[in-house]
């Protein structure tokens, strides 16, 4: 007996010394930090695309042939623009690498530059004449002409349903070769938003005999910086640069030769390849090692606030839910900066400072809402006007940051004696389950997808909308916002867009809590890369590594 | 023999129809289905969109149509399209599968190679150190979580020692270490506590006391006629051991970013996409019945009695066959 216990204490003492071992990362040694600080790291607090490194290369500098990039929380499951499932950002990412689009958004997110498209033409915002550029070829070698841009939006109507590719070709009625390099495309309607839809990642022009001979795979062909080498659906995308790039002014410092982008699921696998040197950046690098990459002199931090708000939406289809005063006494009840700080610490951007919903680089923010402030007495006062009896309401969500944010929430409702009963689902389940025109769900926290361009909000606000989560339903925000897609004049617009803003923040459907600052690593040396406030739009063709 | 192998993978036919109605009823009953998931990445769509998309993956008819469907066409060998990626599901599961099998026997080796002689040792020395230590051994790696194990691994070799890379398949087998030690550390628990019970019950048998008697050497004694016997129940715990690592090494798939078909299911699971996941089930059930069968051959090759008995029951029924054609008659 006395001989088995000391057996079992050599063996506790193995495992503690193999813990204490792994414990020992590099740089632990150094002095704790605070916590996290991402009020220090590159980018904090600006607004607008953010690009490292901020300090000059030296001439005689030497870059890496092969650059690795971690992504994090989007699988690469598909590299076809028509397909559903290319709506992930990170697959975005590489069509900007791989496609071309006709126009491209500078990056003030205002003005069009020109893409394959040199100029375009239009008087009313429903005929567009575009001049395409001349000498440009497709990674198999075809030349690009009018041809593929008329496949391209076709192809997008026909095979794409679902996709995002089809939602941003959906308004073109015809679309026409008038010569090799001219095209004519006509929409059902006046749209002002079509030139930035021109612009989008999934917008990108392909190769039509490539897509026929290889359907999987024909959609990798584009006239883009890069050439898709290798794609593991599901785990990474191995492009090399295209030497017959016709973008010969593109302004970046260097385009490395090989450039492989890796799904990475877990947080701490990611910290260590990077810590290692496998991977020179990562995406969504965990908040608690975020203090280790502060104090290291060989990373840099770099942290974007995404556009998208976090926020809560009520079903208005729902008997609770949709009732004005239960909505008006949970907006009473929430401590946002608490809600924030709980579920994402200081990476919850706290610039809430009014209460529209909308993202904060989207155009035409109307700042002059007030946020409901937190007030239990007045919170109680309506939800004893509101129909609400005690029973359950399900708050319904998914990812990490939003369930632990829904967690404070049904802390803070329970207060005023609201009984939240948390339904923890994954995206995919969340975005099935409390789809526009669902009656089951009651109230959503999540994140809603917002580009710079005033168009997109529409997904949330009007019937049919893709994240319209609450069942939303306003005729007169409606009709605004169909008028705003025919408006020219951008002072007419901008007074449509806040007179939206009012009245979707008057029903309380839908209320912003906070934004997510992400944390990403580079080791560094890296450099080139663009950060957009919409992620989907970051820009890393221009991504290098400098060795020496 | 050939017909007993045949007869077991007859018998894949039923297995397949069962698992496959299963496995698309729970998916039914899952909330979502593949149009909402189709339209909740969708900007904006009409009700025609939601009709049309609906209709496209027959939606609009009853499951045991679709089921139906499906099943026509899986005897066709079409394994469908991917409901949200519009691949192919057999490609994609083949780009997958040789990562799987690499990582799954890479581990089945890890784990005989140390289980069976640790199991040997410490059946050979039970009550005594290396007995206790084998034991804490196997208790420990079938307590830990294999996630934890991982993370253990990657943080002391890639992190701290550097001499192994972290994750992914760029390294050569130098990439496989890893990954492999962490899956075959459970099964290595496993098997050597299976070949440790299998050894003690066969040590205290009379045919080895006899051998003994005999002046047989003791290294004679458990190679030869204790190890032979014993290989039966350890080669059934391999086997089950091998068949998870095969259906399920989505942990250790998603610690070392290993692009192995678990990831593939699981990823298809949280997509809702149907025809993938079915798709995997599927080719995953059959790998899995096939490893079975190769259990089963096993015996045969270790214990005569056993291939006796395959050979017998053929026979029999055979005869039995003869019988009733002469009572026929």
């Amino acid at each position: 007996m006395k001989k088995n216990r000391k057996l079992i204490a050599l063996a506790l003492g193995m495992v503690m010394a193999l813990t204490l071992l792994a414990a020992c990362a590099p740089g632990t040694d150094g002095p704790p930090a605070d916590l996290a600080r991402p009020e220090d790291a590159i980018g904090a607090g600006e607004e607008g695309v953010i690009e490292i490194p901020t300090t000059d290369i030296a001439a005689d500098a030497q870059f890496a042939d092969h650059v690795t990039v971690i992504v994090d929380n989007n699988v690469l499951s598909v590299m076809n623009p028509f397909s559903p499932a290319a709506a992930g950002t990170s697959t975005n990412w590489v069509f900007t690498m791989v496609h071309d689009r006709l126009l491209n958004l500078d990056a003030d997110g205002a003005s069009f530059n020109p893409g394959l498209a040199l100029t375009y033409e239009t008087t009313d915002f429903q005929t567009f004449r575009l001049t395409l550029r001349e000498g440009v070829t497709f990674h198999n070698g075809d030349a690009f002409t009018a041809a593929d841009v008329v496949w391209t939006i076709t192809a997008a109507q026909e095979y794409g349903l679902g996709s995002s590719a089809f939602d941003q070709w959906r308004p073109v009625q015809t679309v026409t070769a008038i010569d090799d390099f001219t095209v004519e495309i006509v929409l059902e309607n006046v749209d002002v938003d079509f030139l930035f839809a021109m612009t989008r990642p999934m917008s990108g022009i392909l190769n039509e005999r490539a897509w026929r001979a290889h359907p999987d795979t024909g959609a990798h062909i584009g006239t883009g910086a890069f050439i898709i080498d290798e794609f593991i659906s599901g785990d990474l995308v191995r492009m090399s640069r295209n030497h017959n790039w016709w973008n010969t002014d593109h302004g970046y410092e260097h385009i490395t030769e090989n450039v492989t982008l890796r799904f990475v699921p877990e947080m701490p696998t990611r910290t260590v390849m990077v810590q290692t040197g496998e991977a020179q950046f990562s995406f969504g690098t965990p908040p608690g090692d975020m203090d280790w990459f502060m104090d290291s002199p060989d990373f840099q931090v770099v942290t974007t606030t995404s556009n998208d708000p976090q926020g809560l939406a009520f079903n208005l289809a729902n008997p609770i839910t949709g009732d004005y005063y239960f909505r008006r006494a949970v907006l009473h009840a929430l401590d946002r900066e608490a809600i924030g700080f709980g579920a994402a610490g200081p990476w919850a951007d706290g610039r809430m400072t009014d209460g529209t919903f909308w993202g904060y680089t989207t155009q035409f923010r109307n700042t002059n809402i007030p946020i409901i402030p937190r007030d239990l007495d007045l919170a109680r006062e309506y939800l004893e006007r509101s129909s609400y009896n005690g029973e359950p309401v399900t708050l319904t969500t998914a990812i990490m940051t939003n369930i632990m944010a829904s967690q404070i929430i049904q802390a803070q409702l329970l207060e005023i004696g609201i009984n939240i009963v948390l339904d923890e689902t994954d995206s995919a389940g969340l975005g099935a389950f409390t789809m526009y025109g669902g009656t089951e769900h009651q109230m959503v926290m999540f994140f809603y997808l917002m580009t710079p361009n005033a168009g997109s909000v529409r997904h949330s606000f009007v019937p049919g909308g893709g994240q319209n989560r609450a069942n939303f339903n306003n005729p007169e925000v409606t009709a605004l916002l169909d008028e705003a897609r025919v408006t020219v004049d951008l002072a007419q617009r901008e007074q449509l867009y806040l007179r939206v803003q009012e009245l979707v923040a008057e029903e309380l459907a839908y209320t912003s809590i906070f934004w997510r600052r992400f944390g990403n690593v580079a080791a560094n040396g890296f450099g080139g890369i663009r950060l957009n406030p919409d992620p989907a739009s970051h820009d890393l063709r221009g991504v290098f590594y400098v060795v020496g | 023999m050939i017909r007993f192998i045949l007869k077991r993978i007859l018998l894949l036919i039923p297995v397949i129809i069962g698992v496959s109605f299963i496995v698309f009823a729970l998916l039914e009953a899952a909330p979502g289905d593949v149009a909402d998931a189709i339209i909740a990445r969708a900007g904006e769509v009409t009700a025609e969109d939601i009709e049309a998309i609906r209709a496209a993956h027959n939606l609009d008819r009853s499951m045991f149509y679709r089921y139906g469907v499906y099943m026509l066409n899986l005897i066709q060998g079409d394994l469908g399209i991917s409901d949200i990626t519009g691949l192919s599901v057999w490609n994609t599961f083949m780009q997958r599968l040789p990562n799987t099998l690499l990582l799954s026997f890479s581990a089945l080796i890890i784990g005989m190679a140390v289980a069976v002689p640790m199991g040997i040792i410490a059946a050979r020395n039970a009550g005594k150190l290396s007995d206790n230590f084998a034991s804490i051994f196997t208790l420990v790696g079938m307590s830990m979580p294999v996630f934890w194990i991982g993370l253990i691994l990657i943080q002391v070799f890639s992190g701290n020692l550097g001499i192994l890379p972290v994750a992914g398949f760029d390294h050569g087998w130098r990439s496989l270490i890893l990954p492999a030690i962490c899956s075959g550390l459970s099964l290595t628990a496993s098997t050597a506590r299976q070949t440790r019970s299998s050894m003690l019950e066969v040590l205290k048998s009379d045919y080895l006391r006899t051998a003994r008697a005999k002046g047989t050497s003791e290294d004679m004694v458990i190679r030869k006629h204790a190890l032979s016997n014993a290989w039966i129940p350890i080669i059934t715990a391999a086997g089950s051991s091998l068949c998870a690592q095969l259906a399920g090494s989505v942990v250790v798939e998603s610690v070392f970013a290993w692009p192995g078909i678990g990831r593939l299911a699981a990823e298809a699971v949280f997509a809702r996409d149907t025809t993938t996941v079915m798709g995997t089930i599927i080719l995953t059930t059959v790998l899995y019945v096939l490893v079975q069968l190769l259990v089963d051959v096993l015996y045969a090759f270790i214990d005569p009695r056993i291939k006796s008995q395959y050979m017998n029951t053929s026979k029999k029924k055979k005869k039995t066959g003869m019988e009733k054609e002469a009572a026929a008659a």
